[in-house]
């Protein structure tokens, strides 16, 4: 049965107007490949017209990114970012905690990747319309042996927005999976792990209270931004690189045996400079760490370079 | 003697690469694919072309990977005197200065074929040496994909900005600006035609915007292969000439005095002057066989009732700019909307044409400039005598979005800013 916002929403793709889709989470969330996903299903059904584009930086992996998506019955003229979506989604519960993945949405449908039940998490998040949940690192782990929510997000999509049949959401997933030339067990895999997902969604229609708004973000201006860039924007502490860094990972340096030989392969080798070392006598230096809470995006190559292993990548959150 | 140089037609024989061209698309189709795919399955579907160079780098790498993939796939292996060959190869070079040396190589090998690859931002950059030489070369037949980023790297930015674009308008190719998959699949398919024709041999550089279209996924529609062969076969001559060389034979890169170097470039000139007419010609073909309008030097928007009030812009963010303006004129307001596709060599006396009615102009500029935009100065140039104010406006540097606030607010100033002022504008705000 649909609800009463998702019946509003396909009257008003019906009636000419466009439906905004806007995707928050981190690189390697798989985000973008189920934009890509749905965006083909919907579009090759032949009703509607989608237009699906990511936004992400240089980043690595762990990072936040952003993808697109806009439906409509005729041509799409529109090509600017979407602000006020009428579906948002959260593919990762750590973006949510750092962004406001629902800004500019008052009244909504929400797509959330999380172990919560619809209800709580539209208590977590402040969220209020139709919303939805699944538990796609579980699945993700169940089917697909890595916790990755990418496929269970998709169920869960199409149980939010059902603008084409099950059929033609797995045709879309088997299509790009070809294109990807994954091997056809994974592929095989991923239309399990969909199937299996769409069982496991769950929904709640939440009025929320009115403090629960969301408005935009505003423009505050590019002044105080630094001349140059890359000294001037590392002194500001804007740009911390360390938020590309894996979620729940972080550096090490043990060296309690000081073995350090002061050979400085991890000093050149670090792209953010940020190995801490103080002069020494004998060995030229000594290395003492390195300074991970703003610039280590966990490129591992100072565990690369360093032949005494003195280097290591660890569970644990930043300080 | 040939004046261009000795032609081996029994060394080429492009009958047997012809044959064993293997078809993308028997019919057409319509395929939900990003831009940089767009441009990958055009360039596939082309017989003409059997060797892609290129060098990654983002947002370009897409085109490369695509290519690469279906090649690898096995997807063109035909079978030649028994043994099982790839009717196609991709040729990755060690960056991408090399690339462009191995496109003029291969280029001025075999004319009759098209040599392609991609790039973007420092990637064209480092290709200057031999772009700049190319332009001149005669060689036609290279296409050099440019998708649009940000040319400094201070700070690095990977998002579409068409300042590399505008940095190699002077390196003397045919530059087309796409927006949308089906122009990028329909340009790619149509440049090569109007880079090839003796009356032009100029070398084309398609281009669209990184991220906002080359990573941007739209239904559109492919065609068969067997259509574009007849398509570009009508249209390119069986044996092309090569231009300006002096004693006859071929080489490239020849040295000369000034007395020489200043008639080349008159040649080169003369042949430039002729790339509207051969353009216009074309698009004409590719409608008569595809049913689509082919390439035009500029869309014109809402420009019939001769508006007074006039935007000029670039890129997919026109499509916003569409959007606003119709509701705008919805609203009683008569506004105009002229978007620029053809950058090399520049529209200038139709867009004067286009716009002599209108009162202000704004043109709307992704790229920096260190005066008033790039496109502002052409567009000035284009109209200057005429009686209208142009104003510019700086947005989208870098790739960034464009909102409709900002289209409103750029409308609004329109009629407030004095001749000659331009401005930047962000999320609705001047800055």
């Amino acid at each position: 049965m649909m609800a009463s916002l998702q019946k509003e929403l396909v009257a008003q793709l019906k009636k000419g107007e466009a439906l905004d889709l806007r995707a928050d989470g981190k690189a390697g969330s798989g985000l973008v490949m189920t934009l890509q996903v749905f965006a083909e299903a919907v579009s090759l059904e032949g009703t509607y017209q989608v237009q699906e584009w990511p936004f992400f930086s240089s980043a690595r992996k762990g990072a936040n990114v952003r993808g697109f998506m806009r439906v409509g019955k005729g041509p799409l003229f529109m090509t600017c970012q979407v602000e006020s979506p009428h579906v948002a989604l959260l593919f990762t519960e750590k973006t949510g905690e750092e962004i406001d993945f629902a800004s500019g949405v008052s009244k909504g449908i929400f797509v959330l990747n999380t172990a919560y039940h619809a209800i709580e998490a539209a208590q977590k998040f402040r969220l209020r319309g139709e919303v939805f949940t699944v538990s796609g690192d579980r699945l993700g782990q169940e089917y697909l042996h890595h916790p990755i929510p990418n496929i269970s997000v998709l169920a869960a999509l199409h149980k939010a927005l059902p603008l084409v049949s099950v059929q033609q959401v797995v045709q879309a997933l088997k299509h790009n999976g070809e294109k990807r030339r994954l091997p056809l067990k994974a592929i095989q895999a991923n239309q399990d792990c969909l199937l299996a997902s769409l069982k496991e969604v769950s929904s709640a229609v939440v009025q929320g209270e009115e403090a629960w708004e969301h408005p935009l973000p505003s423009f505050a201006g590019y002044e105080g931004y630094p001349i140059g860039a890359q000294s001037a924007l590392r002194s500001s502490l804007q740009n911390l690189t360390a938020n590309y860094a894996r979620t729940g990972r972080r550096l090490v340096f043990q060296d309690p045996q000081d073995r350090c030989t002061g050979c400085s392969l991890c000093i050149v080798n670090c792209p953010e400079g940020i190995i801490q070392f103080v002069p020494d006598e004998k060995r030229g230096i000594r290395v003492t760490g390195a300074d991970v809470n703003h610039f280590c995006k966990l490129c591992r190559e100072c565990i690369e370079a360093c032949p005494l292993d003195l280097f290591e990548e660890v569970e644990g959150a930043l300080v | 003697m040939n004046p261009y140089g000795s032609i081996f037609p029994e060394v080429l024989d492009l009958e047997p690469l012809r044959k064993k061209h293997i078809p993308l698309y028997r019919r057409q189709e319509r395929i939900q694919m990003d831009g940089n795919g767009a441009a990958a399955i055009a360039s596939l579907q082309f017989w003409r072309a059997p060797i892609y160079a290129g060098f990654p780098i983002t947002p370009s790498t897409k085109w490369l990977e695509m290519i690469s993939t279906y090649i690898n796939a096995g997807r063109f292996v035909v079978e030649e005197n028994g043994r099982k060959v790839s009717a196609k190869r991709v040729k990755l070079l060690e960056a991408e200065h090399a690339v462009a040396d191995y496109l003029v190589g291969a280029a001025a090998a075999c004319r009759e074929l098209i040599f392609m690859t991609a790039t973007s931002s420092v990637g064209l950059d480092h290709m200057t040496e031999t772009t700049r030489s190319l332009g001149a070369s005669g060689l036609g037949n290279v296409v050099l994909i440019n998708v649009y980023r940000a040319t400094a790297n201070y700070p690095l930015c990977i998002e579409g900005d068409p300042s590399d674009a505008f940095a190699h308008r002077d390196d003397g190719w045919i530059q087309v600006v796409c927006r949308g998959k089906q122009q990028i699949y329909d340009t790619l398919i149509q440049l090569p035609v109007v880079g090839m024709d003796p009356r032009v041999l100029i070398p084309t550089m398609p281009g669209y915007y990184g991220i906002k279209d080359s990573h941007r996924s739209e239904p559109f529609f492919v065609e068969p292969d067997s259509k574009i062969h007849e398509f570009q076969d009508s249209l390119i001559p069986w044996r092309c000439p090569l231009p300006g060389l002096i004693v006859g034979e071929t080489a490239m890169g020849n040295c000369v005095t000034s007395a020489h170097f200043q008639g080349f470039k008159w040649e080169q000139k003369k042949r430039m002057d002729q790339v509207l007419s051969v353009l216009t010609a074309s698009s004409k073909k590719f409608e008569e066989v595809f049913g689509r309008p082919g390439i035009v030097p500029f869309e014109a928007y809402f420009m019939e009732d001769r508006p007074p009030r006039v935007l000029v812009a670039m890129g997919p963010d026109a499509g916003t700019a569409y959007e606003v303006i119709r509701r705008r004129r919805k609203e009683g307001e008569r506004l105009g909307l002229v978007v620029v596709r053809l950058l090399t060599p520049f529209p200038s006396s139709l867009l004067r044409e286009a716009l002599k009615s209108a009162g202000v102009i704004g043109v709307v500029n992704n790229a920096f400039h260190s005066e008033r935009g790039h496109l502002t100065a052409l567009v000035s140039e284009a109209v200057s005598g005429l009686p209208i104010q142009t104003t510019g406006f700086f947005a989208g540097l870098g790739g960034a979005d464009i909102s409709v606030r900002s289209w409103e607010k750029m409308i609004d100033l329109l009629s407030v800013l004095k001749p000659g002022e331009s401005r930047f504008v962000h999320e609705g705000e001047v800055l």
